[in-house]
Parts: structure tokens; sequence; C-alpha cells
């Protein structure tokens, strides 16, 4: 891919336009939604060195109920165990995916059940599927062929890559068996071998990439 | 002058008002002095009122402390010094006493100035009234008090303002001692610059602080004094530009209880310095550290399970703190922290708390698991800083469960076989192993339940969850009676230690031991129903044959269009269901016929070759639908489905064809069957033959261990034994029917055999024999006895004869054919590459080759014939097999191919299907060989039945070894001292075990080409060697009992597959499941259609509740909306 066109979605805040960082979504539940501190410095990092995105490299924190949460079109969400939004974040949240936002949650491990019964409160009519291989989001900056790449072991099964899509656009990437969020970390965190780590951020930029142009 | 003048006068005078003068002058000092302090004072206090109000520079204090030292030196000077050294003259003194006393009357004056007339008197005065005038003021001024002209309230007043003043000073330097230190210092050091005082100061909070990273910080500035109107607050992170950020003071209306100004910083990440500044008045600087919350960035939980569950210790590093283990499990959990810490505990739901030990940044704790719960951790670094929400993690309590058994064979009610055995299959499965397994069975006879026993069934010592456990229950020790019922059901119990072993029972079944001839009625019925049920099928078939033979011929009348009416397709597809119907009924019997085998097998009513000739039926039945008639009905069911006449055509030709192989194929299967059934029967006749004689022999020593008295009640045994006589002489007749209609047997044999028991007398004897029993009539009971049983004997061994017989006379008839079938294949081999040699000489497009076509048309029905003696064998012996016919056949198609290319003179094509003609009579030949041989073997009485015996009688003998092991338990090894007497054991079972060993070896010879029958054998010689290894070393351990058990489940694996085909398991590696696999099914279309987005779209719109009579609307517009985007 030769450029890149960085197209802010025009509901969310000009003060960011310029330039993209990702906002971790700080959500309640118990799960440690502050997991893999050196993930999204690492990530924007790579994305500044590598694509033609404006890139503010420092993570920012917000919370669905956050007054300027529609001023970031990114949200990254990573954890282990309990999730649990309140019904006013369930409506909130639903907005925000609805008109332009886009969620990547990371399951770092043992999220997936309550994410899943989470996103149905969020989105009760839409289940998350599986996608193909052959989606865009694994080939529209580097290639995935197999999907997404296993970064960590976890329950040594084949990672999955989950979607919800509001009318026709993806909303939410859910990712399953792989953990590209601890292979954003820096390479002591998780002794992850240099191979690991590029494919993580690689997917990472696919999926950044995917969410800002479509 | 000339007179001398007495100036003593004018003396006392001057001197008296020299005195005055000077305490004049004295008083004027004295207020001088009162009025400097004053001044110095005032100077005093204006510097320090000033100094309170601003510092002054240097230049303004030196010229203040100047000023202040002019006026001081001057006051002094003029007020304090000038009059004592400047005195008033003595006129000024005279006028001011001339002025105070008026009875002087210028006296004072005008003495003082006219004694300077005394000695030079210019204007000549009087000299005596100069000296009188002298004289008067001298005495006037003596008599007063001329002291009274010096005024001394000045000095009061002075005095009282100066001491006001000081104590003014004083009570200032009291109350404001720095105010007043410091002015002193600042006036006391002119020339040193000070700042000069603000207006007002800050007050900062928090200050220098450390606060834990990510929490929000504010700042909070108020402001002592004049407070400005606004703040401007700096900071910087560290090493970075400061930053500025103005502060309005806030509003009277938020200003209760908060600061003046404040700043708000959230979640702050780095370390900084600030201050405020306003109106050039600055706070001091002070810093912020940020300090990271202890917090766990890595979990790991090491599992150890209960002993008795036998888990290996587990290890969990995937940070993921729940818990979900079994009750008594202890968890030790490892927290990795970012830093080193202070304190560590775990806190339980229940508020209890645990200590974790701290090792720099690591902690270190346990749980034992005893109830489901929830925890989490709290950390505090060592400045006691605690880690925020922690994540609470579950503890999920598995409860040990109940183990699961199961009896999988026999599964059912059954009765019981002759060898008063039956093979248990148990499954048993728990989470964590067993403890036990146990049989328990009750025994009812005659309605009456007996004690219910059990027996501990041996469970392999390997630690597993699951496994089937074979068990051979022999119940020959059991005093069973036939129609005696034995219920039984498997208990098994779990290992849990933790609460003692939990028990499981399985289903209870029975086994029933029958009477032989309730089994012989059973299976004899069952196999005249098989009979009848194939002949009704073969009526039914013969009917349909006549059916697809008219429709056949109709449909081939039909020319041009066919007209398949309403009638023909009715009736066709009445021939489509029934011969569904033919199929389904054929399975229903082979499922019927497997049974009744297993029935014969079990209770030992047929040898073992004649048991594979009913296998061999029973797969003839399931091969009487062809393939080819399969593709019949497939195609007849198409061309019904689509009307096609041609297709039609087609099928119902190729279903005559079929019919007539299916005719030909049931007649075969009947023949069989009922030469099987005549077999059956002469099997079963040679076992009540030889039960009666037994029965017979039982009665008669009965007889002679009895008591006279006790005699007629062994009459019944007898009356019984009478009747089993009678149903005997009925088996006997339908066998002679049977044998007479299949012509088994020469009619004089038969005739023979069927009159056999009444010539006997053997009927006679009973009846005697009864009478003379009921008569108490013992000695000729027991000759009566004697001569039945003998007579039973004889009859016995006369149907074995018989049997043998017929079984030799069948052996030589298949051997013949079988020869002679070869025989014609080698003449038509011959003949056939004859026949290609000619070919080949010949010009390959020869006139010739026309002439060789009537000879390859003769052999080719030669072969046919052939063909046809096969099959009409293959009616008679299971050893002429599906492949032997289907070389054949391939033959006879080559040589017909042959034929046709000679008549057309295409001599090359015809050699190709000549050569093949050949190769396929000879593989036909060769597997006849095989055949033959097989016939021979199987009838030679070392065949099935002798391997079968020899692997019994191993799998007896191997069975005793392994108990006289188990009893022997273990024992010796290094260090461990064996009695003689154990020694002694050890050294028989390794001769029994080497003997095992040695006929296993001699099978194997006998019989290697039957290894698929025999099962995998091949390694168990060297398993028993390593097992008389063991004990000639006089040490048995564990896997010595282990190899002896595998060693005889093999054994009996293999004794098995020679009663049953297919039946024994042949076990698979898993196979891992890699982790690439394939992608994920294309996702569903209407997730980006149109149509799907309308419907959110309509879903949306209709959430925002519109009057009732516009939802309508609303949802024809987005249907309309919907197609217009499809069309788009």
């Amino acid at each position: 891919m030769a450029s890149l066109v960085f197209a802010q979605r025009t509901c969310f805040g000009s003060t960011h336009a310029s330039a993209l960082t990702i906002a971790r979504l700080k959500y309640g539940g118990g799960g440690d939604w502050y997991w893999g501190a050196s993930a999204i410095p690492n990530m924007l990092k790579f994305l500044k060195e590598n694509t033609n995105i404006p890139v503010n490299e420092e993570e920012v924190r917000v919370s669905v109920l956050d007054d300027d949460l529609f001023s970031y079109p990114f949200l990254f969400m990573t954890g282990h165990g309990n999730v649990k939004f309140t019904d006013q974040e369930v409506e909130r949240l639903r907005n925000y995916l609805t008109h332009g936002g886009f969620l990547f949650a990371n399951d770092s491990y043992g999220l997936k059940k309550a994410f899943f019964q989470e996103m149905k409160r969020v989105f009760p009519d839409n289940d998350l599927v599986e996608l193909p291989f052959g989606h865009g989001i694994y080939h529209c900056y580097y290639d995935f062929p197999d999907g997404l790449p296993k970064i960590h072991k976890h329950d040594e099964k084949p990672p999955q890559g989950f979607a919800i899509f509001h009318e026709g656009r993806l909303v939410v990437f859910f990712v399953y068996e792989s953990d590209i969020g601890d292979g954003w970390e820096d390479f002591q965190v998780h002794d992850d071998p240099p191979e690991k780590r590029e494919a993580a951020l690689k997917m990472g930029t696919n999926i950044i990439t995917w969410a800002l142009e479509n | 002058m000339d007179k001398n003048f007495d100036l003593s006068r004018y003396a006392a005078l001057t001197k008296r008002l020299k005195a005055l003068g000077s305490v004049y002058a004295k008083n004027k000092a004295a207020w001088g002095i009162l009025f400097t302090f004053f001044l110095a004072l005032g100077f005093a206090f204006l510097g320090l009122w000033l100094n309170s109000l601003f510092v002054f520079p240097v230049e303004a204090r030196i010229g203040y402390l100047g000023m202040a030292s002019l006026v001081l030196v001057s006051a002094i000077s003029y007020f304090c010094l000038r009059p004592i050294f400047y005195k008033s003259n003595l006129e000024n003194l005279a006028l001011r006493l001339e002025q105070k006393f008026s009875e002087l009357n210028n006296r004072l004056i005008a003495a003082l100035q006219l004694a300077k007339n005394l000695k030079e008197n210019p204007e000549h005065y009087s000299t005596d009234m100069i000296e009188a005038v002298i004289e008067q003021a001298d005495s006037t001024t003596q008599k007063l008090d001329i002291q009274k002209i010096i005024d001394r309230r000045p000095i009061k007043k002075m005095g009282k303002m100066a001491g006001s003043l000081a104590v003014i000073f004083l009570i200032f330097a009291f109350f404001f001692p720095t105010t007043f230190n410091s002015s002193l210092y600042i006036f006391s050091h002119p020339l040193t610059e000070f700042v000069s005082p603000q207006k007002f100061f800050f007050v900062v909070s928090p200050g220098d602080a450390e606060v834990v990273k990510y929490s929000d910080v504010k700042i909070k500035i108020n402001v002592e004094g004049e407070k400005p109107k606004k703040v401007n607050f700096y900071w910087r992170n560290e090493g970075a530009r400061w930053n500025e950020e103005k502060l309005l003071q806030k509003s009277k209306e938020t200003q209760v209880e908060s600061p003046d100004f404040s700043f708000d910083i959230k979640e702050v990440k780095r370390s900084f310095d600030y201050y405020a500044e306003a109106e050039g008045v600055q706070s001091d600087q002070y810093k912020i550290t940020v300090v990271d919350k202890p917090r766990v960035i890595g979990l790991r939980l090491t599992f150890n399970y209960p002993r008795y569950t036998q888990l290996k210790t587990q290890v969990v590093d995937e940070n993921d703190g729940n818990i979900n283990a079994i009750a008594g499990t202890k968890v030790q959990i490892e927290a990795r922290t970012n830093k080193d810490l202070g304190k560590a505990d775990i806190f339980f739901s229940d508020s209890s708390i645990s200590e974790m030990k701290i090792e720099g940044s690591n902690a270190f704790g346990q749980i034992l698991l005893k109830k489901d719960d929830s925890y989490h951790i709290e950390l505090w670094d060592k400045i006691g800083n605690k880690n925020q929400d922690p994540i609470e993690y579950k503890i999920t309590k598995v409860d040990d469960q109940y183990p699961v058994v199961e009896i999988l064979e026999p599964g059912h009610d059954q009765d019981l076989s002759e060898n008063m055995r039956v093979p248990l299959l148990i499954r048993i499965s728990d989470d964590y192993g067993f403890s036990s397994l146990r049989l328990s069975y009750q025994i009812v006879s005659e309605g009456k339940e007996g004690e219910e026993k059990t027996i501990r069934i041996d469970l392999p010592n390997n630690n597993r969850t699951a496994m089937d456990v074979e068990y051979l229950w022999n119940l020959s020790n059991l005093p069973l009676l036939p129609g005696d019922l034995v219920r039984y059901k498997a208990i098994v119990y779990d290992n849990d230690t933790f609460r003692g072993p939990k028990k499981a029972e399985s289903k209870t079944y029975s086994v029933r031991l029958p009477s032989l001839d309730e089994i012989i009625a059973e299976v004899e019925s069952e196999q005249e129903g098989q009979v009848e049920d194939l002949e009704t099928l073969l009526r039914g078939q013969r009917d349909l044959k006549k059916k697809i033979e008219d429709i056949s011929r109709e449909l081939d009348r039909a020319t041009g269009h066919l007209d398949l009416d309403w009638q023909k397709r009715q009736q066709m597809e009445e021939i489509l269901e029934k011969q569904q119907k033919l199929a389904s009924d054929l399975k229903d019997l082979a499922q019927r016929m497997d049974e009744n085998i297993e029935k014969i097998e079990e209770n030992k009513l047929a040898a073992l070759d004649m048991l594979e000739k009913l296998w061999e039926i029973r797969e003839l039945m399931q091969e009487i639908i062809t393939p080819e008639m399969k593709e019949a009905l497939r195609k007849l069911a198409e061309a019904l489905k689509n009307l096609d006449p041609e297709l039609l055509k087609q099928a119902a030709e190729q279903m005559k064809l079929s019919q007539e192989e299916l005719l030909k194929r049931l007649d075969r299967t009947i023949a069989l069957l009922k030469r099987m059934q005549a077999e059956q029967k002469l099997e079963d006749l040679i076992k009540m033959a030889e039960r009666m004689a037994e029965s017979q022999d039982e009665i008669n020593q009965n007889v002679e261990a009895s008591e006279k008295e006790k005699l007629p009640k062994l009459s019944n045994a007898e009356k019984h034994l009478r009747q089993d006589l009678d149903s005997f002489e009925e088996k006997m007749q339908e066998f002679s029917d049977l044998a007479t209609e299949l012509s088994l047997l020469p009619p004089e044999e038969i005739d023979e055999l069927q009159n056999m028991a009444q010539e006997s007398g053997v009927k006679a004897d009973m009846g005697q024999m009864i009478s003379q029993l009921s008569e108490m009539n013992k000695s000729g009971a027991m000759k009566s006895g004697k001569s039945c049983s003998n007579k039973l004997k004889d009859m016995a061994n006369r149907l074995k004869s018989a049997k043998e017989k017929m079984q030799l006379e069948m052996k030589e008839e298949i051997l013949q054919a079988i020869k002679k079938a070869l025989h014609d294949l080698f003449d038509l081999s011959d003949g056939q590459e004859g026949l290609f040699e000619q070919v080949e000489q010949l010009e390959r497009v020869d006139m010739g080759l026309r002439s060789l076509a009537l000879d390859q048309q003769n052999l080719k029905s030669g072969a046919t014939r052939v063909a046809e003696d096969l099959d009409t064998l293959a009616q008679k012996t299971i050893f002429i097999g599906s492949d032997v016919r289907r070389f054949m056949a391939l033959s006879v198609g080559s040589m017909e191919k042959a034929t046709r290319n000679l008549e057309e003179r295409k001599g090359d094509i015809a050699l190709d299907e000549q050569k093949e003609a050949v190769y396929d009579l000879n593989v036909t030949a060769r597997k006849l060989m095989q055949a033959m041989n097989a016939a021979q073997k199987s009838c030679s009485g070392s065949g099935m039945e002798q391997m079968f015996e020899q692997l019994q009688k191993m799998c007896n003998n191997q069975s005793c070894i392994n108990q006289g092991t188990e009893q022997l338990g273990m024992c010796g090894g290094p260090g461990m001292q064996l009695s003689l007497s154990e020694q002694a054991a050890m050294q028989r079972l390794a001769a029994e075990q080497q003997a095992v060993r040695k006929s296993l070896a001699q099978l194997e010879n006998e019989f290697g080409n039957s290894s698929e029958i025999l099962g995998r054998l091949d390694d168990l010689g060297e398993e028993m060697k390593k097992v008389v290894d063991d004990f000639e070393r006089l040490h048995v351990d564990q896997s010595t009992i282990e190899r002896q058990k595998k060693i005889l489940s093999r054994l009996l694996d293999a004794e098995k597959s020679i009663r049953k085909r297919d039946l024994s398991k042949k076990r698979r590696a898993e196979v891992g499941e890699d982790i690439s696999r394939p992608s994920p099914k294309e996702l569903p279309s209407d997730l980006f259609q149109p149509d799907q987005m309308a419907k959110d779209d309509l879903s949306r719109f209709l959430e925002e509740a519109y009057p009732k009579e516009y939802e309508q609307l609303i949802k024809e517009y987005f249907k309309a909306l919907s197609k217009e985007r499809m069309k788009e």
C-alpha cells in the first residue's frame, strides 16, 4: 500500500483530527483494563514509522461515559477476566459505535465470555461473527493469508477474529486466542520473539487502518 | 576713675546672676536632651513604620538615617550644647528678672549697665548713684527667688512626650518583634539591600509531595494578603520546558471551603515541578513526584492436587488467577508485581486474610481449596501505596464426581450358555480413578431370592480414570438349576480419600440358565422362521419377476412416444417399493441370523466349521441385492421421477436381468440355509442324545446312592428323560424329512437313524425303570438305567458317525467339484493360449480371424459353464468366495469381447482381450486351488476347531498361571529372601509359562497364515519369555502381573476372534489436531446487503415511537427503499 490517507470521521472531535491516538477503554467489572502499559505507545510508534498516519504517541485513557469519548475514533480494550457495562454505558457505547467509533478488543485471556455477553447487550440483534481469512482486515496493509497471527499460547486453540457489523461497517473486532495486545508490549515483558511482536504490530496496523478507512 | 569703688556688691550681684544663668542653661539643655530623645524616638518609630510598609532601598535608608542623624546632631548642638556653652548674658537674665519681678524696677538692668561706667564713665554718671543702684539691685535680688524665672514646664512636657513615645515604641517592639527586629536589622545594615516586603504571599499545597501514578492531583493555592485577581501556575515535567496556566480567582459562591486558586491534573503520569506567581510575587517551587502503585503484572498458580487424584502438579502461568480445582487442592500463588513490595495479602470474600510472603517484587501465598469463594490480592509498596482495583478472582470448588459404571456386554438379560460363563465388559469412569470394582450377584431360584454376594474384580494399577474392564464371570460353581436366574450388577468405588470412596452401581441384569431343549427349540424355530421368510420373499420375487417382464415387454412394444399412464406408473412404483422392502427384510433377516448364530455359538450347538458356514450364508443374505439390482432400482426411481421413457425402458430391462440374478441368489441362500438347518438339526440331535445319556448316568448314580425308600422320587427324573426322548424322536423326524429333501444321506441311512430310538428299545427301558423305581426295585432300576445309558450313548455315537459321514461326503463332493472346475479351467487356459498364438500368427486383418472367432465363442461357452459350476459349488461351500467368481466372470467378459473383435477382424484388440482372459483364468485357478486347500483343512479335523481348542486350552493354562502368580504376590527382587516353598512355586510357574509359550509357538507354526483370525499374537511369545525370566530370577513385581494379564487378554482376544469375526478391537493412536485450520465460512451476505441496512434503519425508526398509524407507512417506505437499494 503506497500511502494511507487518514480520513477522520466527521463526528469525532476536530482537536484530534490531525493526529491519531489509541484510547484505552476503561471498563468496569474487575478486568484489568490497564493491562499492558507499553502496548499502545509501541503500537503508535510502529504506526508512525510504518504508515503515513499522523500519530500522537501518548496513550489516552477513556471511560465510556467520559465527555471526550467521541474524540477518539479508535478504542482499545484488553485485559483478563470480567467486563461489565452499566446500562448507561451500553447505550453510550452503542451510540459511539454506530456513529463511527471502532472498538478493538484483545482477549489477553479469559475475556471472551464476558465480552460476548456484554456485546450482546450493546448489539442485541448483531452477533459476533468470525471473520473469514479473506476479509480485508487481514490484508488491508499487511497480508495475513491465514488470518490472525498466534502470538500467545493460551489454550493452544487456533486464533479467531470475531466482528460485529453495523450497517455493513465493522465496528467491533474481538481477537481471541491470539493476544495481539500482548504482542505490542516491550519485548522484555513477555519475552516474545521479534517475529511474534512484529506480526502483532503488523496485525494491529491492519486493524487500525481498516477502522480508519472503512 | 579716681575713686575706689566698692564693687563687692556688684560682684555679688553678678555672681548671683551668673548662677542663675547656669541654672537657666542647664534647664535649657535638659529640655534639649529630652527633645532630642523625642526626635530620635520619632525617627526610629517612623523608620519602623515605614519599613513595615515597604523596604527602603539602601539610598533611602542612608538618606533617612543621615537626615535623622543630622537633625539629632543639630538638636543636640542647638538644644543641648548651645545652652550650656552659650549661656545667656547677664543683661538678658536681668531683663527676664525685671520682667518677672516688677519690684526690681529696672534697677537690676540699670545696675549692670551703670556698673560699666564706674571705670570709664563717659556719660559721667554719678558713681554713687551707680553704687546705690547696684546696692539696691543687689539687695532686692537678694530678697527675691530669682530662679523663679526658670520655667520647668517645657521639660516636663517634653519628658512626657518622649516618655510616651518610648512606651509606644516598647509596645510596638514587644508586639511586633519581627517587624521591629527586621526593621532594626534593616536599619542596622544600611548598606545591605533588602527586598521590599510583599503585598501577599502564597500558601501552596500539597507542596512537595509523592502521588500515585494515574491518580488525580489538585494543586491548591491560597493567598495570604491582598489577593490578586489571577495567578499564573507554572509546571514542567522533568527536563521539559515550563508550561503556564492562568488561574482565575474563584467566585465567592464557590469559595466556601475551597482554595483561592486551584489546578487539577488528571491521572498524572510523570513527576513535575511547579510554582505559582502573581504580580511579581512567586511561591516557592515544589515538586510532585509520581510513584507507580504496586500492581500485579504476572500471576503463576501452582496446583497441588490431593494425592488421591494422582494428578501431577500443574503450573498455570497464564495470569489467570481464577481457581477451578477439586476440594483439597493447595494452590500456590506467585504474584509478580511491578515494584518492590512492603506487604501483600490475599483477601477472601468472607473478609479473611492470608498474608503473603514477600521477596522483592514477588509475593507468594497459598490457598487451600475448601469451598467456592473468591479472592483478590492487595499489595502495598514500601511507602504504603496500595494497588488499585485488584481483580477479584473466583475460586470454584470442583466436586469429586461419583463414578459411573455400566455393563456394556452383555448389556441385556440373557440365557446362560453351556460353558456357564458370562463375558462381561464393564465400563467404569471417574474423574480421579477407582479404588475397587465388584460384581454383586444374587441367585433367584423358583422365585426365591438368595443372598447377595460380591466378587472383587481386579483393576489394572494404572491410575486411569476411564476403562473398559473385561471379566469372564464363571458361574459353573454356582448351584444353579435350569430355570434359575442370577441377577447381577457392577459396583464401582472411586478413590476419594478426602471424603471417602463414593460408589456407583450399574443397571441390574440377569442371566438365566435355560435347559438345552429350550435353547435348541429356540434356535431351530428361528432357523425355520428364517427359511420360511426367505421362501416367502422368493415367492414374492417370482411374482415380481413376472410383473417386471410384463412391463418390460410393454415398454419394448411402445414405439415412438411412450404413454406412461397412471396404472403403469403405479405398477412400477410398486416394484420399486417392493424391492426396497426386500432389501430391508433381508437386512432384518441377517440381523436375526446374527443373533441366532451367537446363540448357537454360545451353547456349542454347532462345530466351528458349521458356524463359518452360517456366517457365510448370513453374508450371502446381504449380497442377495446385487450392486446391479441396486443400480437398476436407482435408475428406475430416477426414470419414474423424470418420466423419461428411454430411461424407463433401460431401467426395466436392467431390472429384469437383475431380478433373475436375485432369484438365483435367493434360491442359493435358501438351499444353503436348509442344508445348514439340516446339519444343525443333526448337531442338535447329537447334543440331545449326549445330554440324555449324561442325565441317565446322573439318575443312575442317584439310584445307586439312594436308599430304596427314596427311589420313587427319582422316577420323576426318569419320566422327564422319557419326555426328552419323545422330543428327540420328533426332532429326528424333522431331520429325516430335511435330509431326504436335500439328499444329504442315502435314504436307507436316514431311515435307520429315524428308527434308531424305537429299535434300540430305550424308550421301553425307560418305562421299565420308571416302574422299577416306583416299586423301589433298586437292582432292576439300576440295570434298566445302565441299559438306557448305553443305548442313548450308542444313539449319540451313531448320530456322530452319520454326521461325520455326511461331512465326509460333502467334503468329497466339494473337492471333486473344485477339482473338476480346476481341470476345466486348465483346459480353458490351454485353449485360450493356443488360440492366442493362432491369432498372433495371422495378419492383423486376415479373413481367418473370423473363423477363429468361432473357436473363441466355444471357449467362452466353456468358461460360462465353469462359471455356472462355480456358482453352484458356491451354494455348497463357503470356500468358493466372491473373488473366485469375480475373476471367472472377468474372464468370460474378456472372451466375449475377444470374440466380437475377432468377428470384426480387429486382431490387435482381440489379442489384448485374450491376454486378459488367460490372466483372469489363471487367477481364478490359483484362487480355486487355495479354496481347495482350505476346504481340505476344514474337514480334516485339524481346522478351526483344533485351533480354537488349542487356544482355549492355552487361555485356561494362562489363567491358572496368572492366578498362581497373584496368590504368590509380589516378592523377590534384590535383597529379598524367598522361602523355599516360594522359590519352588516360582519355578513351577516358570515351567508352566514356558509350556504355554511353546504351545503358542506351535500354534503360530500351524496357523501362521490365519494371523488375521488369531489377532496379533506375534509379540506375545516375547512377553511370555519376559514372564519366564522374571520367575527364573525369582523376582515378581507388578509389571510381571500386568504382563500376564496382557497375555491372557490377548489370548482371549484370539479365542474370540475365532468365535466371531471382526470382534478384535484395533486401537489406533489418536492423531493430534493441528492448530492451523481452514478459513471460517464466508460471512453471510446479508451483513452487507442494503436489505439488512434497510431493516436496521426501519427498526431504528420504529424505536422512535411513532404513532401506530404511521408505523405501516414507515414499513412501506423502507420496503421501497430496500428495493431501490437492491436495484442499485
